[in-house]
């Protein structure tokens, strides 16, 4: 597939994310998935403050 | 002779000026080496030529300076040019012709290669000028693509949205179709500097089966290809521990076995990457956009077996006329861009004021318990 600058410039933008989000992700992926399976929700907090809240379809439809 | 006389004309109306925007193009961004067709470089050089050649043909006949200079010609009237270059072009079509009009033929000819030569230098100069405008817009194309429109009077705010909104459909196309076969896909992947507040983590797979981790900080190109990147903060994955704790039963955690490098700047050669992992990431640690929360844990095995996973963020705001800390709820919406300014109603002192959030606002505002 031949991408265009636009496009690849578009796919970077739309994959940044913090360091710590990542880190974050990776470091704490069982907790997040335990908790996502058996309340639908997981939150936590960024270091300025954010309060990011993950709330999965499937765990609140059931 | 004729032949050859066209074929040096088109050596150096579209070969040559190619050349000379993929050079000064190339102090911006590094281009790719590409082999072309004959169709296609054609077609690439007729892009690159056109406005230049037709702007140096239009100063060369019309404006006073440029008209005379370099090179100036005696009684360089419309008339005399076309009776030149017919007497050339006879001239050079046929041996008998050339013999008819021997003696107009050898004047004509050097006032038509004074007018060719100071034709060439205007329009090289300004097929140079091409290179450097477009390569200054396509070295600062993520930038550019980001400018926000900052304006209180809602007209003015209008018709800038509407430039803005046009010059980046312009830059679009430019980038898409005329500059996208110049330039090297590396420049775009490996260059922090493209996004602002940006920097590159790299995860390398080596063929030694060894995976390092660590901010990209410069890249190496060798005819258009990557042959080397240098990493900062490098780590390596110890992967023959991690392994062997797993056969003992352990259950290991995966990044109590990165061990750091001690090294400010660990080259790579290009030849001994199997591959490599990117990921873009924020200096300031801010949340650019929510979406691309929402976004990386649908790509990512977490998702797996939960659905469609839906993420809000709460970003704290400050009242600027009662200074109550309160928060807001942003959403992660694909297809929002970054907003501007969102006026909110203090929950304190009931006064409005604008909030700069990377997205909607589908929430609050809340008072900090």
């Amino acid at each position: 597939m031949v991408t265009s600058l636009s496009n690849l410039v578009e796919m970077i933008q739309g994959g940044v994310i913090p360091a710590w989000l990542r880190e974050y992700f990776i470091d704490h992926r069982d907790e997040i998935v335990n908790a996502l399976r058996e309340k639908g929700v997981y939150t936590f907090n960024g270091p300025d403050g954010e309060q990011i809240t993950i709330q999965a379809e499937k765990a609140v439809a059931a | 002779m004729l032949a050859l006389v066209l074929s040096v004309l088109l050596t150096v109306y579209l070969v040559v000026p190619e050349a000379i925007f993929k050079f000064i193009f190339g102090f911006y961004i590094p281009t790719r080496t590409f082999v072309l067709t004959g169709t296609e470089t054609a077609y690439r050089a007729v892009l690159v030529a056109f406005l230049p050649f037709w702007f140096s043909l239009a100063l060369c006949w019309y404006v006073p300076g440029p008209r005379h200079w370099p090179f100036p010609v005696e009684h360089n009237s419309v008339q005399q040019r076309r009776t030149d270059y017919k007497t050339v072009a006879s001239g050079l079509y046929s041996e008998a012709e050339y013999a008819k009009s021997k003696t107009e033929f050898w004047p004509a000819f050097t006032r038509c290669s004074r007018r060719q030569v100071r034709l060439i230098l205007w329009y090289f100069l300004l097929v140079a000028l091409e290179a450097w405008i477009t390569g200054f817009v396509a070295s600062s194309y993520a930038r550019l693509k980001n400018v926000q429109t900052d304006s209180s009077l809602s007209v003015a705010k209008t018709l800038l949205n509407r430039i803005s909104r046009w010059l980046t459909d312009l830059r679009k196309w430019l980038n898409d179709r005329f500059l996208s076969p110049y330039i090297s896909h590396w420049h775009p992947l490996l260059t922090p500097n493209l996004l602002s507040d940006t920097e590159i983590q790299a995860d390398v797979l080596c063929t030694n089966e060894v995976l390092y981790q660590g901010t990209i900080s410069q890249y190496f190109m060798k005819d258009g290809d990557l042959s080397g990147i240098i990493l900062q903060k490098p780590r390596r994955f110890n992967r023959a521990l991690f392994l062997k704790a797993k056969e003992e039963g352990q259950k290991p955690d995966k990044k109590n076995y990165w061990v750091p490098i001690p090294s400010q700047h660990l080259y790579f050669f290009a030849e001994k990457i199997i591959n490599m992992n990117l990921s873009y990431v924020t200096v300031s640690d801010k949340i650019r956009d929510p979406a691309n929360i929402e976004k990386f844990l649908a790509d990512s095995p977490l998702a797996e077996g939960l659905g469609k996973l839906r993420v809000y963020v709460a970003m704290p705001v400050e009242c600027p006329h009662c200074k109550t800390k309160q928060t807001v709820h942003v959403a992660a919406k694909p297809g929002f861009a970054q907003m501007g300014d969102q006026t909110i109603t203090c929950v304190q002192c009931r006064k409005d004021f604008p909030v700069l959030v990377p997205d909607k606002i589908v929430g609050g505002p809340f008072a900090d318990s």
